[in-house]
């Protein structure tokens, strides 16, 4: 009994203690926040400070920056930050400023680090100041402190300090956190743009980053790497790195990020358009044809093929299989720009991109995404256009698509008709015609239904009835539209001509059926629409018999001054026409042509038209006027003339759409373009893609592994994972495949023998560093800053030359062994 | 790659800019070439050979990049949203200017992080947290309460206490997505699935057989006038339709947790999934709607779908068009300018109260006057502007049937009506009167509780957990969001 009361008393103290740990727990985060809102107060008063300008203001930073107080300090960094954000110069304080790199409050040596690299390279003698402190935060226990160390001081542009630069790029790319080496991958790519003398050595560097055992370093070494050779630098050199990583990058490609992912996959299909042996494809066709990878697939189109891709192509393929099921849309993008270059449709239409293409553009949240999709889905469509043609209902208009999603919404619906779509199409093209209440689009949707005929007969003329229907309907742009599809309608049937005269008595009835338009009173046509169809009618007479158009002058004749301009001059055109025609017939005829044109009807109303337009108010009508008196009635051989370029056949109006030529296709042409394919007899043997020696860096104490290639099996454990002895300092993981590395590390090992030398003290201080931060560590820093900084630089040239000879032997032996 | 990073207020004025280094231009010498080069709205913006701008406009802010030319054209958009994602992350929601003004401290040290050199370089939030802390906790502690209140959910203990100065030995995290050393007193998970619904559905004649009786049932429920209504009865066909679908994530879990989700994708076998990096695909393609993860820290989206319709029979696509479903009939009465619309919502397992319903009418006649409701069962009726028109049901529990009964009135009818008596018995006049119709109606709403896909998470568990504790049972808590997108019914 007593016992359990123990227990008991027990169990409630311990709940007891339990609740009130949690409360006090609870009130250290009240007071946290309230301090927390203190702080935001006092920062929001500086920060208004800032916005008040006032004569005082740059003392009042002045002082908040040389204050002692370490919030003094940050809120006058604080400002001078807020100050630049809103576009301000914030070079006044640049001396206040870079005193508090040492600051211990890491928020502000990191805002002071910031303002450094954006101004250091005005200021370079005091930034020189900072430059020790920086080099000292290499060394800090905290990964990012040195990420950012690394990554501000290659931000300082400043020349003199490149020896410097390359003495700390060379610990860090062996540092043991990855984020480090990363960030010395991009620190590589700003040094490399600073100064071209130590390309070599970058390069070198960066290749050892490429090699890297950890996927987030690689990711980010590509983007350096693709950033440090896009000046375009010779080619080969260029690629050397790539090829000992391809199939490695292949395989680790779903762990990068998603900007790696991108950048690698557009560095890869540029390699493997250089580098890889053209995919071919066997077509079932009668002969089994084999054809290398054609630029044009129109002539395949209607064949089944296999694909046989190169090994290694089909490797890359393969990894981009799984990178469809990315969130990232410009991933998608890549591998479409990979698909397109390296691969015929059959391999888009297994990747299924279709349909990702299409979720894209329902997908509502990102406008713009949207528009460029189906940019780039028009861009695919004007390839090929089977990938997208199941998908054709996921181009209908919504109520709330913008314009422009509209407009390529239906240019790419127009591109993807065919026999069996071609009746909802049409369906849809027409709703939109005429219920869009957006004019730019029923015009467009006009040019589409334009773009639509020739998919069959028995279709043009549903259209061309339809479109004659709708001219009482339609209004502004869109009934001019709706012209130049029947005009485009008839000059179809016009080729068609061959084939049988029915065609003709077609477009008789077109023809007739306008002119009744032109006579209807009530419908009160815009002039623009009168005039056009003036001039189909004059440009078809010849067609008609010349029966129609006649009538239309002489209709139009009696209230001749009353139309608008437009229609004036048309008929003045019209009438041209007829009379060359009759000039024509009456030469054929060999009668005296001035005797019969007295009486001939025609003729007087072209005169007629030529006494009207004499005193017409505008001066295109007069001029024009003139100048077919002068043809037309001054002879046969300049009636010739007319009659040639008043009946020549006028091209038939190209409907292209309108937004083809957007700023965003033009972005994106743009970006999918490829190099072309490299000479298929010059390509270089696949074995220069054999594995590469990956370095693995070790997870263990040791802050910098000596950069020497001293190199290990794969999976084999370090022998060291005691760490941080200074005996274990040097022992170094890296991963080959191959036994026969043996020769080639002994090489490697020669090489880096000097390396060892050259950079002793650095890797003293570091060791030492270990131990004790405070004060071996500013004399190491020190060192490199002094006067012999230029020798350092310079030997570090020399040795990197003795590197690059090594490798060299070392492939050699590698290839012979092989 | 980038050059710099403009936030600007839709005026176009600066609130913020980031520029990569000293020879990029400042917002105030790019705003009047972006200006003087786009008079609409482009998104793109080409300022010379070499350089273009991106522009992305939310609802207060515009947030401008500028980029070299070359480039994947997605990828600048890409990292805009990203940023957004982290600003919201560190500051909370929503998106504001006086958020960003005063924080920009902070601002400036993340994207110094997140552009390195004008590469992207870390644009995770999660991996963010872990480099630059959290300076301002009193937004943060705003936005939870904030979200506290809507929520109803005890999140004031969940405050995470990760911002305490870390131990120095330990490596950033090993799995880029999540941040390292995660905490939480209270741990909880919770599943948004939310489904979009875009059709466009056509009205066609229907056989009159079935017309009529559909017709004469309705009629006698609700006396609809007009024996005439029959002979133009519609039904309506969908013409496209998508489901798009996303699976929202929220994470507040200790340490390092594997986790498991099932997906009842209810037969569907392609749903076209885009994964967060964090989900392992070789487990998806074993198993159809197997998840298995580690989640990053936090808010993040887990996958998204899109469910294409149009691959489905007739009858599989009406039944996955969500939880209201419409009948339309218009050019009725005299006039042949009134229109019909009748909602049924169905008692669906689940499904408490359809909310926000309302359906917009539209017209576009030249010479439209207005579009007046002469009956309606359930909410109110009002013309806008612009030939739009709507009626707003707000929020309504399944089981009953709404009417609407309207007319387009124009300025034709106007006149025509006084004539019309002597008129009236010519049976030629009614017949070429044109009908007056809605050029479309949209109809939307939210519900809760089902997915109109029928897809469901049939399970979520914790398969192993480093540094959580096996007695600790996290919270689970999974809910289902229907909503519209472009809903529309053309006449």
């Amino acid at each position: 009994m007593k016992y359990i009361c123990v227990e008991g008393a027990r169990y409630f103290l311990k709940s007891i203690s339990q609740s009130m740990a949690e409360s006090l727990s609870k009130i250290s985060s009240i007071f946290e926040s309230a301090k927390d809102i203190a702080i935001e107060a006092a920062v929001s008063a500086s920060s208004r400070l800032a916005d008040t300008p006032t004569s005082s203001r740059p003392q009042e930073i002045r002082k908040l920056l040389s204050s002692r107080v370490e919030r003094d300090v940050l809120n006058g960094m604080k400002c001078v930050i807020s100050l630049v954000s809103r576009g301000e110069d914030g070079l006044p304080y640049f001396a206040e400023i870079v005193k508090n790199i040492t600051s211990s409050n890491s928020k502000v040596r990191n805002l002071v680090l910031v303002y450094l690299t954006r101004y250091a390279e005005v200021e370079p003698d005091k930034a020189l100041l900072s430059i020790n402190s920086i080099q000292k935060l290499l060394d800090d226990k905290s990964p990012a402190t040195r990420a950012n160390s690394v990554k501000s001081l290659s931000g300082i542009r400043i020349p003199s300090i490149i020896p410097i630069l390359l003495v700390c790029l060379k610990r860090t790319i062996n540092d043991r956190s990855p984020l480090v080496r990363a960030s010395t991958a991009i620190a590589i790519a700003k040094v490399y743009e600073i100064d071209k003398t130590s390309s070599k050595q970058l390069f070198e560097y960066i290749t050892k980053l490429l090699a890297d055992s950890d996927a987030q370093v690689v990711g980010t070494a590509i983007k350096a790497y693709v950033k440090m050779t896009s000046r375009g630098d010779s080619h080969t050199k260029k690629w050397a790195p790539i090829h000992g990583h391809f199939r490695r990058f292949c395989e680790i490609l779903p762990e990068f990020d998603e900007w790696a992912q991108s950048t690698f996959i557009d560095l890869l299909t540029d390699y493997s358009r250089m580098f890889l042996a053209k995919p071919k494809l066997y077509i079932q066709d009668s002969q089994n044809t084999i054809i290398d990878l054609p630029e044009d697939f129109s002539a395949i189109a209607n064949y089944d093929y296999d694909i046989s891709f190169d090994e290694d192509m089909g490797l890359f393929l393969k990894s981009l299989r799984n990178l469809v099921y990315s969130d990232s849309e410009f991933v998608i993008l890549s591998i479409l720009r990979a698909l397109l270059a390296l691969a015929p449709p059959k391999t888009i239409k297994e990747f299924d991109l279709g349909s990702t293409l299409c979720a894209m553009i329902s997908d509502s949240d990102n406008p713009q995404v949207k528009l460029l999709a189906l940019q780039t889905i028009s861009v695919m469509i004007s390839k090929d256009k089977t990938v997208f043609a199941p998908h054709y209902k996921k181009f209908y208009i919504f109520t709330s698509d913008t314009i422009e999603v509209a407009k390529l919404k239906l240019g790419i619906l127009s591109l993807l008709v065919d026999e069996s779509n071609i009746k909802y199409v049409i369906e849809e093209l027409k709703y939109n015609a005429l219920n869009n209440s957006d004019s730019l689009v029923t015009s467009e949707a006009m040019r589409a239904i334009g773009r639509c005929s020739g998919v069959s007969d028995t279709w043009n003329d549903k259209i061309l009835k339809w479109c004659l229907k709708n001219i009482r309907n339609a209004s502004g742009s869109a009934l001019n539209e709706l012209l130049t599809v029947i005009r485009y309608m008839i000059q179809i049937q016009q080729q068609l001509k061959s084939v049988g005269d029915s065609s003709n008595k077609k477009i008789a009835s077109i023809v007739y059926n306008l002119s009744l338009i032109l006579y209807d009173e009530g419908l009160n046509l815009e002039s623009d629409a009168k005039a056009s169809i003036i001039w189909i009618i004059g440009e078809f007479t010849k067609e008609c018999d010349n029966q129609i158009a006649p009538d239309v002058l002489r209709r139009f004749l009696e209230g001749f001054a009353d139309e608008p301009e437009e229609v004036r001059y048309q008929l003045l055109v019209l009438s041209a026409k007829l009379f060359s025609l009759k000039l024509d017939e009456i030469h054929e005829i060999g009668s005296s042509s001035s005797e019969f044109l007295q009486n001939d009807i025609i003729s007087k109303m072209f005169q007629r038209v030529l006494t009207l337009c004499k005193y017409d108010s505008s001066y295109d009508t007069r001029d024009k006027s003139r100048m077919f008196n002068i043809l037309l009635n001054s002879g046969h051989d300049n009636s010739q003339l007319a009659s040639l370029f008043l009946q020549v056949p006028k091209p038939a109006p190209i409907f292209t759409s309108l937004v083809s030529n957007s700023i965003e296709s033009k972005v994106l042409v743009k970006y999918l373009k490829t190099s072309a394919w490299a000479d298929q007899s010059e390509l270089p043997p696949a074995s220069i893609r054999k594995p590469a020696p990956v370095v693995e860096n070790k997870l263990n104490g040791s802050t910098g592994v000596s950069s020497s290639m001293i190199s290990k099996k794969i999976g084999e454990l370090p022998t060291s994972t005691t760490g941080i002895s200074s005996s274990s300092y040097n022992n170094l993981t890296t991963k080959i495949p191959k036994p026969t590395y043996q020769l080639q590390s002994l090489d490697e090992f020669f090489g880096s023998e000097e390396e060892e030398g050259d950079s002793s003290d650095e890797e003293y201080s570091e060791e030492s560093s270990e131990e004790d931060f405070s004060e071996e560590e500013s004399a190491a820093s020190a060192n490199p800053n002094s006067s012999d900084v230029g020798s350092l630089h310079h030997s570090n040239d020399s040795e990197s030359d003795a590197d690059d000879n090594s490798s060299g032997n070392g492939d050699d032996a590698k290839s012979l062994l092989a | 790659m980038f050059e710099a990073v403009y936030i600007a207020d839709t005026n176009n004025n600066l609130v913020y800019e980031y520029l990569i280094n000293l020879s990029s231009p400042s917002f105030k010498s790019l705003i009047s070439v972006v200006s003087s080069l786009s008079a609409d709205p482009n998104n793109i913006i080409e300022i010379n050979k070499n350089y273009s701008v991106y522009k992305y406009t939310t609802s207060n802010i515009i947030i401008y990049t500028l980029n070299v030319a070359n480039i994947n054209p997605m990828l600048p958009f890409h990292f805009i949203l990203q940023l957004i994602d982290v600003i919201h992350d560190y500051f909370g929601y929503p998106l504001a200017i006086p958020k960003i003004e005063s924080n920009d401290d902070t601002l400036t040290l993340l994207i110094s992080q997140m552009i390195d050199d004008g590469i992207p370089n870390i644009t995770d939030f999660n991996q963010l947290r872990d480099i630059v802390p959290f300076s301002s906790f009193l937004s943060k502690l705003l936005g939870k309460t904030s979200q506290m209140t809507t929520n109803a959910i005890k999140k004031s203990t969940s405050t995470s206490i990760s911002n305490l100065p870390r131990s120095q030995d330990l490596n950033t995290s090993s799995i880029p997505w999540r941040r390292s050393n995660v905490r939480h007193t209270n741990n909880e998970m919770y599943v948004d699935v939310v489904e979009t619904v875009d059709v466009i559905f056509k009205s066609v004649a229907k056989s009159l057989g079935s017309a009529q009786q559909v017709k004469q049932f309705d009629s006698a429920f609700y006396s609809t006038n007009s024996s005439s209504t029959s002979s133009y009865s519609k039904s309506l066909v969908p013409v496209s339709s998508t489901i798009n679908g996303q699976v929202l994530f929220t994470s507040r879990l200790t340490g390092v947790p594997c986790l498991q989700m099932i997906l009842n994708v209810a037969g569907l076998n392609n749903i076209n999934p885009k994964f967060h990096r964090c989900v392992k695909l070789d487990t998806w393609k074993q198993n159809n709607g197997t998840l298995s993860f580690i989640p990053p820290d936090g808010k993040f989206t887990l996958i998204k779908y899109s469910i294409d319709l149009d691959q489905f029979s007739r009858k599989d696509q009406l039944s996955m068009l969500g939880s209201v479903s419409v009948d339309y009939n218009y050019g009725l009465g005299l006039h042949k300018n009134e229109f019909e619309v009748k909602l049924q919502l169905p008692v669906i397992k689940g499904v408490t109260k359809i909310e926000n319903l309302s359906i917009e009418i539209n017209a576009n006649y030249s010479n439209l006057i207005t579009i007046k409701s002469s009956r309606l069962t359930h909410g109110d009726f009002s013309y806008k502007s612009n030939g739009k028109a709507e009626w707003n049901l707000r929020s309504v529990t399944p089981g009953v049937n709404p009417i609407l009964y309207g007319s387009i009135i124009t300025g034709d009818m106007e006149t025509d009506s006084e004539t019309f008596d002597s008129e009236r018995t010519t049976q030629d006049k009614t017949f070429t009167k044109p009908v007056l119709k809605p050029a479309f109606i949209k109809l939307s709403y939210t519900n809760k509780g089902s997915l109109p896909s029928g897809i469901k998470v049939d399970s979520l568990k914790i398969v192993s957990a480093k540094g959580l504790s096996e007695t600790v049972k996290p919270y689970k808590g999974v809910k289902y969001l229907t909503k519209t997108g472009d809903f529309i019914i053309r006449s």
